[in-house]
C-alpha cells in the first residue's frame, strides 16, 4: 500500500509524463527534454538577488532524461546508459549525470555540477554580495566487476573555485598614524581553488565476511592572488591528504552482524603569504610601508576506529553496540617576518617563530536495543557514553630570545546520553511515532555547547489510497550554567546559556482516485529563543565592561501550496505558492530594558546598560503558475511565472522582488 | 587493438567468482522460474529490463531456468498450484519492515555504506528499505526511488527540513544543484567523530571520518597551524545551520557579534585552556560601528589561519 501511494503521489506530482519508450535492436530507449527560454525582471537590491537566486534570462535545458536499457541484459558494450541533465546552458545552478554499466563488468558513474552565486561574502554591515565565485564539482566512480565477489574501485574528484571576491585585513600598526589600528582594508581577491582526490581500493567477500578498502590521495592548491597600486598579496597553499580506509562487515546467519572501521587521514598544507601595502602618513606625509612574509606548515594527522556488533537473539529483539575512537592531531609551525619603512622605533617590527598543537581524542560508545514484540508496536532504547580529552599548547619565539615554555593545557569531557522512542502502528495507515532523548555533559568546550539538554520528536502519520497527513513535533532544550564571569557583573547571574526550539509541521496530500487533480500543502513553525551570556559595551571609551544578556528570538512560519488541475484540450494548471515569514518581536519579559515599550533591537539597538535582543522579522514569498499543453503524444508546450518577494522589516536595503518566467518544449524522442 | 582491452587481463578473476545474487547453479524445488511469473504478471515484467535487479535473469541453473522474482518473493510453485493464492507467496511489503530489511539485506548487506544499517535511526523507526525504493514503479532514473526527485522523498517524513531549505539562505538543494545524500547516508553511518558523537546520526564523513562539509568547502579543511577549536571539536554546526537560515552565511544569528561573543565571554571553564574563551578587549572594539559589529571584517579567516593566530589574514 505504501508502495502504491507514493507511486500515485510522485506520479501525481508531475506534469504529464511523456517518457515514451522504443525499441532500437536490442534495446529500449526512453528519452525526455524540456528545453526554452527563461526571462527574468529584478527590482531592489539585485546584489543580494544574486546571492539568493542568481537566475538569469537566456536559452536553456532545464532538464532533460536519456535511458537506454538492453532488453536482454547482453548489450555488447554497456547494458545500461543514463543520463540526466538540470539546468544546461547558463543556469546558476548545472547537474549533470551519467551512468553507464555492463552487467557483470563494469559500472561508471559521472557527475558534473555548477554552481554559481553570489557565495564569498564578507560580513560587512547590511552585507556586501557585491563579488562572485564559481564552484564547479565533478565526480567519477568506476567498478569493476559490480556482481562478482572481487570488485575494483577506481574514483576521481574534483573541486574547483574560480572568480573574484572580497576579502578584508587589518594592519594594526601601532603607533603609525598611517595604519590606524581600527582601519581595515577592503580588496578584491582573485580566488584560484583547486581540489583534486584520487582513489582506488577494492571489496571482496571472504567466506561470508565482507572486506572494503580504499586508499585516496587528495591534493589541494590555492593560488589566490590580489594586486593593486598600494596593496600585493601572494597567499599560495599547497596541501596533500593521503587516507586510507579499511572497512571488514558479516553478517553471520541474520543473527550477528558485525562491522569494523579504520580510517587514517594525514595531511599537510605549506604555506607562503607575502602581504605589502603602502600608505601616507597624514600627519608627516611620508609615504611607509609594510611587508609582512609568512611561510610555514600545518600538519593533522587523524585516524578513526570503530566495532559495532548488533546481535538478535530472538526475532524480536536487537541489541547493537558501537565502539568509536577517534584521535586528531595538529601541530604546524610558521615563521613570522614584519619589514617596515620607515623604521617605527616604537615598533620596530617583528620576526617571530610559532608553532601550535592542538590534539582531540575521543572515545564512544552507544548501545541501542531495538524491541518489536508486536506488528503494530515496539520499542527502541539506547545509551550512550562519550569522553573526550582536548589538548593544546601554543608558542612564541621570538628570534631574540629563548622559547618559554609553556604548559600543555588539558581539557576533558565527559558526555551521557539516554535515548528511548516507541513506534505504533494501532492501523494499517496510521503510523505514530515517539522519541525522547536527555543528555549531560559535565564539562562542554563552549558556552553554547550541549551541557543539559533534553529532545522530544512526536510524528504521526495517515496514509490511506491518495491521503497523506502527516504531523510532527520537536523540542529541544539545552541549558549550560557556566561559573561566574571575571569581569564586573552588575545583574546577577546572566553568563549562563539557554536555547530553546520547537517546531510544528502539518502536511497534506491528496489525489483522487482518478487523478484529474492533486493538491500537496503544508504549515511548519520553526521557533527559536536563546539566551547567553556576553559581554556588552556600556562604556567603550573606558574600562568599565558588564555582562549581559544576548536574547535571540526567531518565529518562523512557513507553508506551501501546490495544486495540479488537469483541465480540457490536454492542458495541465500547476498553481504553487510559498511563504516564509519570521514573525519574531522582541519582547519586554523580565530582566529586559524598555524604552517605549520596545527594546533595543539589532541592527538598531543602543548600547545602553541594557540586555541585547535580536530578532530580524522578514518576509520572503514565492507564487508560480505553470500551465501545459499536450501538443502531441511526445511533446508539450510550457509556459510558467514565479514570482520572489525577499523583505527585511528593520532596515529594507536588502529587499529585492523578482519576476522569473519562461516558455519551453518538452520532447520526447 | 583496442584501448581498453586491458580489462581481459582481469577476465580470469571475475569470471572465477561466482554470482553475487542468490541464483544458484543447481534447480530448485518447489521454485518455477521467471518464465512462469512473467504469464500472470506481465505489468511487473514488460519494464523489469530497466529494473537493476534485472541482473538477477543473467544466470540460468542448469534446468535452464531463471529465478529473478523468486530471489525476493521466494519459491512460487506453490502461489501457481494455488492458482494465485496470494498467502503462498512471500509478498515481502505486508509483514512488518523487520521481514522486508532482512529480505533485502540478504544480498545487500555487502555493500560497505550499509554496514551500519541495523543501528539506523531510519532501521530503529521502522523506516523499511519500501519506504523510500519502489522495487516495481520506480519514478527515478537510478537507485529505484520512489520519487522522481529524491528531496520529495525525504520531505515526505521531513517536513520541517523542507521548511528550512525554503529559507532565504539556504543550501541548493531544492535548486537541484545538491541532494539530501551529498551529507547524509540514509542507510546509516558511522559515529560522528565531532561533537561528542551524539549528533548527526545520518551523515557522511569526507575522508572516512571528517565532517561531510569538507568534501566540498575544501578550503575550510586545512590543516591549518591556526585551527579555530570549534569547527573541529563542535562542528560547522556550532555557528551554522547547515539546511537553512533566515541569516545570511547560514549563520545563526542575525548579528555576528552577538553569535561570537555568547563564547567569546571570558566564562571560566570553557575553551582549550578551560580558562574561558577570551572577550575582545573592551577598549578596542567599539561595538557600536559596523566593522565591529561584524566580526570577520578583521578575523577573515575565522574557521582557521596560518598566519595569525587571531585569524585576521
Amino acid at each position: 500500500m505504501t508502495l502504491r501511494l507514493t507511486a500515485v503521489l510522485a506520479a501525481a506530482a508531475l506534469l504529464p509524463a511523456q517518457e515514451v519508450e522504443r525499441r532500437i535492436g536490442a534495446y529500449t530507449l526512453r528519452t525526455s527534454y524540456e528545453f526554452g527560454f527563461r526571462s527574468v525582471w529584478v527590482d531592489g537590491n539585485q546584489d543580494v538577488y544574486r546571492s539568493a537566486l542568481n537566475y538569469n534570462n537566456g536559452l536553456r535545458l532545464f532538464d532533460g532524461t536519456l535511458r537506454l536499457n538492453s532488453r536482454d541484459g547482453h548489450g555488447r558494450f554497456a547494458d545500461e546508459i543514463v543520463l540526466t541533465t538540470f539546468g544546461s546552458g547558463g543556469d546558476p545552478y548545472q547537474a549533470h549525470a551519467l551512468r553507464l554499466e555492463k552487467n557483470r563488468w563494469y559500472r561508471l558513474d559521472m557527475s558534473h555540477r555548477i554552481v554559481n552565486y553570489r557565495n564569498r561574502l564578507l560580513s560587512l554591515d547590511g552585507g556586501e554580495h557585491g563579488y562572485n565565485t564559481e564552484r564547479m564539482f565533478q565526480n567519477y566512480d568506476l567498478t569493476l566487476f559490480p556482481q562478482r565477489k572481487v570488485q575494483l574501485i577506481l574514483g576521481f574528484d574534483r573541486n574547483n573555485q574560480n572568480g573574484p571576491a572580497v576579502s578584508s585585513m587589518n594592519i594594526d600598526v601601532r603607533g603609525e598614524a598611517a595604519f590606524p589600528r581600527d582601519a581595515f582594508f577592503v580588496f578584491t581577491d582573485n580566488v584560484h581553488r583547486v581540489n583534486n582526490t584520487w582513489r582506488a581500493g577494492a571489496n571482496a567477500t571472504l567466506g561470508g565476511v565482507k572486506v572494503t578498502f580504499l586508499q585516496g590521495w587528495d591534493y589541494y592548491k590555492e593560488d589566490t592572488t590580489h594586486a593593486a597600486p598600494n596593496h600585493q598579496r601572494s597567499d599560495p597553499v599547497h596541501g596533500f591528504t593521503p587516507f586510507s580506509r579499511l572497512g571488514i562487515h558479516t553478517d553471520a546467519g541474520r543473527r550477528l552482524s558485525v562491522n569494523g572501521r579504520l580510517v587514517y587521514a594525514g595531511g599537510e598544507r605549506n604555506f607562503i603569504l607575502d602581504d605589502s601595502i603602502a600608505a601616507t602618513n597624514p600627519v608627516t606625509g611620508v609615504l611607509v610601508s609594510r611587508q609582512a612574509f609568512v611561510i610555514g606548515r600545518g600538519n593533522r594527522s587523524q585516524g578513526t576506529g570503530d566495532v559495532t556488533i548488533a546481535f538478535t537473539p530472538v526475532e524480536p529483539v536487537t541489541f547493537s553496540n558501537t565502539t568509536s575512537v577517534n584521535q586528531t592531531r595538529i601541530t604546524g609551525d610558521t615563521a613570522f617576518s614584519e619589514f617596515r619603512q620607515p623604521l617605527n622605533r616604537l615598533d620596530p617590527g617583528r620576526n617571530d617563530y610559532f608553532f601550535d598543537f592542538l590534539g582531540i581524542r575521543h572515545i564512544a560508545n552507544l548501545t541501542d536495543v531495538n524491541y518489536r514484540p508486536w506488528k503494530s508496536a515496539g520499542f527502541y532504547g539506547g545509551y550512550q557514553y562519550s569522553i573526550r580529552r582536548i589538548q593544546s599548547r601554543e608558542m612564541v619565539e621570538d628570534a631574540s630570545g629563548p622559547p618559554p615554555v609553556l604548559p600543555l593545557d588539558t581539557f576533558e569531557n565527559t558526555t551521557h546520553a539516554v535515548l528511548g522512542g516507541i513506534r505504533l502502528r494501532p492501523a494499517a495507515p496510521l503510523t505514530l511515532l515517539l522519541d525522547a532523548e536527555y543528555g549531560s555533559a559535565d564539562q562542554p568546550f563552549t558556552p553554547v555547547s550541549e551541557k543539559k539538554y533534553h529532545g522530544e520528536t512526536a510524528r504521526a502519520e495517515y496514509r490511506y489510497k491518495g491521503l497523506l497527513l502527516a504531523g510532527s513535533f520537536k523540542a529541544y532544550r539545552n541549558r549550560n550554567a557556566p561559573p561566574l564571569i571575571a569581569v564586573a557583573f552588575e545583574s546577577g547571574p546572566t553568563s549562563g546559556h539557554r536555547l530553546e526550539s520547537r517546531q510544528y509541521a502539518f502536511n497534506l496530500g491528496y489525489t483522487p482516485p482518478k487523478g484529474r487533480w492533486n493538491f500537496d500543502g503544508g504549515y511548519t513553525k520553526l521557533h527559536l529563543d536563546s539566551s547567553s551570556g556576553i559581554v556588552n559595551f556600556p562604556n567603550p571609551s573606558g574600562p568599565t565592561v558588564a555582562l549581559r544578556q544576548s536574547l535571540y528570538r526567531s518565529e518562523l512560519h512557513h507553508a506551501h501550496g501546490t495544486l495540479r488541475l488537469e483541465l480540457p484540450r490536454h492542458a495541465t494548471l500547476l498553481l504553487g505558492y510559498s511563504l516564509v515569514k519570521d514573525t519574531a518581536k522582541p519582547s519586554c519579559g523580565s530582566g529586559v530594558l524598555c524604552v517605549s515599550g520596545q527594546p533595543p533591537s539589532y541592527p538598531s539597538f543602543v548600547l545602553t546598560d541594557a540586555d541585547l535582543v535580536s530578532a530580524y522579522p522578514l518576509n520572503y514569498q514565492s507564487p508560480q503558475v505553470r500551465l501545459t499543453f499536450q501538443l502531441h503524444r511526445r511533446l508539450s508546450w510550457n509556459a510558467a511565472w514565479q514570482y520572489y518577494g525577499y523583505s527585511e522589516k528593520l532596515t529594507g536595503l536588502q529587499n529585492y522582488f523578482a519576476h522569473a518566467a519562461y516558455t519551453s518544449f518538452r520532447w520526447s524522442f | 587493438m583496442h584501448h581498453w582491452t586491458w580489462l581481459l587481463a582481469l577476465a580470469p578473476l571475475a569470471a572465477q567468482q561466482p554470482p553475487a545474487s542468490s541464483n544458484a547453479a543447481a534447480a530448485r524445488p518447489g521454485y518455477a522460474g521467471d518464465q512462469m511469473c512473467q504469464a500472470c504478471h506481465p505489468d511487473k515484467w514488460t519494464p523489469f529490463h530497466r529494473n537493476a535487479h534485472f541482473k538477477l535473469t543473467l544466470t540460468a541453473s542448469s534446468d535452464k531456468k531463471t529465478y529473478a522474482c523468486e530471489s525476493c518473493h521466494g519459491p512460487g510453485q506453490a502461489h501457481i498450484d494455488g492458482k494465485g493464492d496470494k498467502s503462498k507467496i512471500d509478498r515481502i511489503g505486508g509483514r512488518g519492515a523487520a521481514h522486508i530489511l532482512e529480505a533485502c539485506l540478504a544480498c545487500h548487506s555487502k555493500d560497505f555504506p550499509r554496514a551500519n544499517i541495523r543501528r539506523s535511526a531510519h532501521t530503529t523507526h521502522d523506516v523499511a528499505c519500501t519506504h523510500c525504493h519502489s522495487i516495481h514503479g520506480a519514478q527515478s532514473p537510478k537507485h529505484l526511488l520512489a520519487y522522481s526527485r529524491q528531496r520529495d522523498l525525504c520531505y515526505t517524513c521531513h517536513l520541517e527540513v523542507k521548511a528550512q531549505f525554503d529559507l532565504p539562505f539556504r543550501h541548493r538543494v531544492n535548486e537541484g544543484a545538491m541532494q539530501c545524500t551529498d551529507c547524509h547516508n540514509p542507510h546509516g553511518s558511522f559515529n560522528a567523530t565531532w561533537r561528542g558523537a551524539l549528533r548527526p546520526r545520518l551523515v557522511n564523513q569526507s575522508f572516512g571520518d571528517d565532517q561531510s562539509c569538507l568534501n566540498c568547502h575544501t578550503d575550510k579543511r586545512g590543516p591549518f597551524v591556526y585551527e579555530h577549536p570549534p569547527v573541529r571539536i563542535e562542528g560547522c554546526e556550532a555557528c551554522h545551520s547547515p539546511h537553512g537560515s533566515p541569516n545570511a552565511r547560514l549563520l545563526k544569528r542575525p548579528a555576528m557579534f552577538t553569535l561570537c561573543l555568547e563564547c567569546h565571554n571570558s566564562v571560566l571553564g570553557f575553551g582549550k585552556t578551560g580558562f574561558g574563551d577570551p572577550a575582545p578587549a573592551t577598549s578596542f572594539h567599539r561595538l557600536e560601528q559596523p566593522q565591529f559589529q561584524n566580526c570577520t571584517t578583521c578575523h577573515a579567516r575565522i574557521h582557521g589561519s596560518n598566519a595569525d593566530r587571531r585569524f585576521q589574514r
